[in-house]
């Protein structure tokens, strides 16, 4: 089971919970299997078939927007971290995706904790 | 300084000449404003006298009619596009907010908004013609502070924005609040009721420019068949093609982007200004057209960094930072996207903090857009949170060095996100610090004082691409797409000229153009010598296999007979055969045909880099004027590729931290418009200003990377302004919480006049 | 605009051009002769990085005009090295990192010149009271200061 750890604004999704575990081969399966236990949960971090265009993932503390089909291994942890603006900058850039549509003209939209 | 043995490398590490400097040197080099081609015409941007204001028309009818006026366009030229998430290359905005950035629809947002570009024959000539637009405008209030702007009853840039709240909701009424966010963890109130000490403080800072030398420029030809080529200088060509693509609503085919050199960036060249202008008005002439900015435009209209407002509340007990509650407003200018969240996730990244509650508030306000400044955000934040950490090193009777390095992160701690540290280096750094003559000496004398800060960046990783390809004479000319602001060619070479076992000086890199190479992210995030240098490596390998393979079909083995060492092949069973790289490179022909070595990565493991800095400041009482004495930064950079350009980066930084800390600021008038829009006014540091600013290197090896390579170039600048304020506080016993710390500020605060 | 009739001797060759009288000699360099190396950093006289020597005294182009030059001598950064070989600073400023983006670099070289040209051995304070008049936003001054009085104890170039 993968480490999933839950950004405090999805908490109330999730019971409070700040750390679930969830089974899943892919970062997909891993998202579905938290939405299972935590209705909602996939359509807050998922737009279109990819991570929300303001999220990325730290997997094993390597933030990226990695794809849905991104292998996770039982022991990896995962969790949902912003995708911030102002950077080129930063480790955590989102690439953008002309699919997405990002809902108002908000670059950057997301706490965790 | 070396922390852990370091591999013996043979060119990384030296300090070899740069490809390019002869050209910069000699004044060869080609910058974006030096293009000049065939029927080149001329533009000018008419720019909104009001910070806040809606544009009831624009007649454009007379200035169209005079004989020298090639083309004139407006917002009403560019393509409607939609409010969908575009990656800018400096993080995501909207295709909307960008095309309204370019040339103002409906309202101007600051003074300066683009609000109609002329092309003509000449500069002057097109500026002569900007007189005949007439423009009716209703000038509105201007919301020009954050506080002011996050009132209920403040006017509103945008009556159709709302809050994008923490939860994700959107608030109820419109706001100038564009998004709050919240990061919390552990039992803030809990501890703050068990500490030993509390301090809290309010902070405010100022807009600042990077100030790069060279204004924009945009120079661009668009051919009948909708092809556009476009010269500019930019960190990324990359970028302006996807902007251009999505603002002109073409075909990124269509569109070559030419990355002349750059002449400073830090952040504030990857947004795009005047080349969908220019594109627009060459399509409309059928002529090139070029746009060059001047100083007042490029401090008035491109993108500086956030000023705002901070508070910060920390909590010590037995020595150890048990909370911090954290709130930053910081303001974003006139559309959302300031870099408050970066700010708010690195300010407390140096150190192992179990209680924390930190919000973020991105404001727009009547200023021009923000773009990224080296570490955008961090400093700001540091500039609260350090002074905090000052004062409770302080409450605590601590070294503010030791008591960084008691409550220092460490690999495994926990940052705000709940992402843990892979193996990071600030407690190596703090020690060097600590070690340094510098922090050794005494300081001494009336007015005199030090200080310290630390400082957190994450570093990016993101797209490389690049391609080598091996000469008959055994040189190889290395493509990359990653343009060059401080030396990262020689950077990049030195990696292929390391992988390959060559010399550098047989290794040619040259940065092409977007037709010309695979994608390649802006060089920003400190990330072209860790990513690009990854792709460089990755080409490396693919030369070395390419290699090996046609080494065993001359000398009729296996592959796995033959290694690849040193700049050389050598058979290792069967057979005593070697060749030389240049040998085997003069054999292509025979072997398979052009050799050619590919490398692209997404860089995902940059490695989070830390300085420490240790300042000592000398104050006029009087006057007011602070003096830097001596300055020394201490900086985990992985490995030092070119130590001469590292310590470069580390120094640049310094610098402009100094001058943020002391002197630069946007000053406003009441009506909005900013009053220092020159370099008289608008003081940065000069020679004169300054020590030699003292750099140790400190190498964490980055694991990462196949050569421990970190970013370096943007974590210099976080710690100096709240590393001043400390020292400002030891000389004076005054605790500046107002940047910047200018004389008129000094003699204020010293005399009990504000 | 009429256009005037200017002749001037530049980086040791007599030239002549046209200009109009409202071009600036910074304006008359990039544009009517081609020669980009000098840089336009602000346009009023604040950044240095347009700084040529005229009769052997470092000035902002974009501070003189282009008719002003009638008569006079002009060094641009494009006149410094000799042929083939660099000018002990150039050489220094390449030895030293003393550039990063390297658009101030050509105003640096030449307001430096004039500092060794008629003071060869200047001390650090020298050099940074003398510079203060060019910008530089990428290194900080520190290694453009080490390369001038690095070039400063280089053998001069013979002329």
């Amino acid at each position: 089971m993968a480490t999933v750890l839950v950004p405090s604004p999805l908490r109330p999704l999730c019971a409070g919970a700040a750390v679930l575990e969830a089974a899943g081969a892919t970062l997909g399966e891993v998202l579905r299997a938290v939405d299972e236990r935590c209705p909602g949960f996939y359509g807050r971090t998922v737009e279109d078939g990819r991570l929300r265009p303001e999220l990325a993932v730290a997997l094993n503390g390597h933030a990226h927007r990695y794809g849905l089909s991104e292998p996770v291994a039982p022991d990896d942890e995962v969790a949902i971290v912003p995708a911030i603006g102002g950077g080129a900058e930063l480790g955590l850039i989102a690439r953008a995706v002309s699919s997405c549509k990002a809902g108002g003209t908000q670059t950057i939209s997301w706490a965790a904790g | 300084m070396t922390t852990t043995e370091k591999p013996d490398y043979k060119v990384i590490g030296t300090r070899p000449i740069r490809p390019d400097g002869v050209e910069k040197v000699t004044g060869k080099a080609l910058y974006g404003a030096d293009i000049h081609l065939p029927d080149l015409v001329h533009g000018a941007v008419l720019r909104s006298p009001y910070a806040h204001a809606r544009i009831l028309s624009i007649d454009t009818s007379a200035a169209q009619a005079m004989p020298s006026v090639l083309a004139v366009v407006t917002h009403k030229d560019l393509p409607v596009v939609s409010d969908k998430a575009v990656d800018t290359g400096e993080g995501m905005t909207t295709a909307s907010d960008m095309s309204q950035n370019v040339l103002a629809a409906g309202k101007a947002l600051y003074r300066g908004h683009a609000i109609a570009a002329v092309a003509a024959a000449s500069a002057h000539e097109a500026f002569t013609a900007l007189d005949a637009i007439k423009v009716e405008y209703e000038p509105l209030p201007p919301v020009l502070d954050v506080r002011d702007a996050m009132r209920e009853d403040a006017p509103l840039l945008d009556e159709s924005r709302h809050t994008k709240t923490p939860d994700r909701q959107l608030s109820e009424k419109p706001s100038n609040i564009a998004a709050h966010n919240h990061f919390e963890g552990g039992d803030v109130e809990k501890a703050f009721a068990e500490a030993d000490a509390v301090v809290e403080r309010e902070f405010d800072t100022k807009m600042v420019h990077q100030g790069y030398i060279e204004p924009h420029n945009g120079t661009a030809n668009w051919n009948p068949d909708g092809t556009l080529t476009v010269w500019t200088s930019t960190q990324g060509a990359f970028a302006v093609r996807s902007a251009l693509a999505e603002l002109l609503q073409l075909p990124v085919s269509r569109i070559r982007v030419i990355p002349m050199e750059i002449g400073g960036g830090f952040g504030g060249k990857i947004g795009v200004y005047l080349e969908p202008v220019a594109a627009l008005l060459s399509r409309k002439c059928g002529r090139p057209v070029q746009l060059t900015m001047d100083r007042t435009d490029v401090f008035q209209a491109t993108g500086p960094t956030s000023g705002g407002h901070m508070k910060g509340k920390l909590a010590v007990k037995d020595g150890v930072i048990t909370a911090a509650e954290v709130s930053l407003a910081f303001e974003a200018g006139a559309f959302p996207g300031s870099p408050v969240m970066a700010g708010a996730m690195c300010m407390l990244s140096p150190y192992e903090v179990a209680n924390f509650k930190v919000d973020a508030y991105d404001v727009v306000v009547n200023k021009p857009k923000v773009a990224a400044y080296r570490a955008p955000g961090a400093p700001n934040a540091a500039f609260c949170v350090e002074q905090l950490i000052d004062e409770l090193a302080r409450a605590s009777k601590a070294d503010p060095l030791a008591f960084r390095l008691a409550n220092s992160a460490h690999e495994g701690t926990r940052m705000i996100t709940g992402v843990a540290h892979p193996r990071v280096g600030h407690e190596e750094t703090v020690q060097a610090a600590q070690a340094s003559g510098h922090y050794q000496s005494p300081i001494e004398g009336p007015n005199r004082g030090r200080g310290v800060a630390s400082g957190f960046w994450f570093n990016a990783g993101m797209q490389s691409s690049v391609v080598a390809s091996v000469n008959p004479d055994g040189t190889v000319n290395l493509i990359e797409g990653s343009t060059d602001i401080g030396g990262t060619r020689a950077a990049l070479a030195m990696q292929l000229a390391e992988t390959l076992g060559i010399p550098y000086d047989n290794v040619r890199p040259t940065v092409v153009d977007t037709d010309s190479v695979g994608h390649n992210d802006v060089t920003g995030g400190s990330r072209t010598a860790y990513a690009s240098g990854q792709a460089v490596y990755e080409a490396g390998l693919d030369i070395q296999r390419q290699m090996v393979t046609r080494a065993a079909q001359l000398w009729e083995c296996e592959a796995e007979d033959v290694e690849f060492a040193d700049g050389a092949l050598r058979r290792t069973s069967g057979g005593e055969e070697t060749l030389t790289f240049a040998e085997l490179a003069g054999k292509q022909m025979e072997t398979g045909g052009p050799l050619q070595g590919r490398g692209s990565v997404v860089a995902r493991s940059p490695g989070a880099a830390y300085g420490v800095h240790v300042v000592d400041v000398e104050v006029d009482p009087d006057t007011g004027k602070v003096d830097i004495l001596r300055y020394t930064i201490a900086q985990d950079v992985g490995t030092a590729v070119h130590p001469s350009y590292v310590e470069g980066q580390m120094q640049g930084g310094v610098v402009q931290g100094i001058g943020w800390a002391l002197n630069e600021e946007y000053y406003y008038g009441e009506d909005g418009r900013m009053e220092n829009a020159s370099f008289l006014d608008y003081r940065m540091p000069t020679s004169l200003d300054l020590p030699m600013i003292d750099t140790i290197i400190v190498e964490v090896p980055n694991p990462g990377h196949p050569y421990g390579v970190r970013g370096v170039g943007e974590v210099p600048i976080v710690p100096p302004l709240a590393a001043i304020a400390n020292a400002i506080h030891d000389a004076t016993g005054h605790r500046f919480t107002e940047l910047p710390i200018s004389p008129r500020h000094v003699v204020e605060e010293l005399h009990n006049l504000r | 605009m009429r256009r005037t009739y200017v002749q001037t001797t530049l980086n040791g060759e007599v030239i002549d051009f046209l200009c109009e009288p409202r071009q600036s000699l910074l304006e008359v360099l990039r544009d009517e002769l081609g020669l980009t190396g000098t840089k336009e950093g602000c346009n009023n006289g604040n950044c240095g990085a347009c700084s040529v020597l005229i009769d052997d005294r470092v000035v902002n182009s974009c501070c003189v005009l282009g008719v002003e030059a009638e008569g006079s001598e002009i060094t641009t950064i494009e006149g410094v090295a000799e042929g083939e070989r660099l000018h002990p600073l150039q050489q220094a400023f390449l030895e030293e990192a003393a550039l990063q983006c390297g658009v101030c670099t050509p105003g640096f070289i030449v307001a430096a010149k004039a500092l060794l040209d008629s003071e060869p051995r200047p001390d650090e304070a020298r050099v940074r009271h003398w510079l203060a008049g060019n910008l530089c936003r990428c290194t900080g001054y520190d290694k453009i200061v080490r390369a001038v009085l690095k070039a400063s104890e280089m053998e001069e170039v013979s002329v």
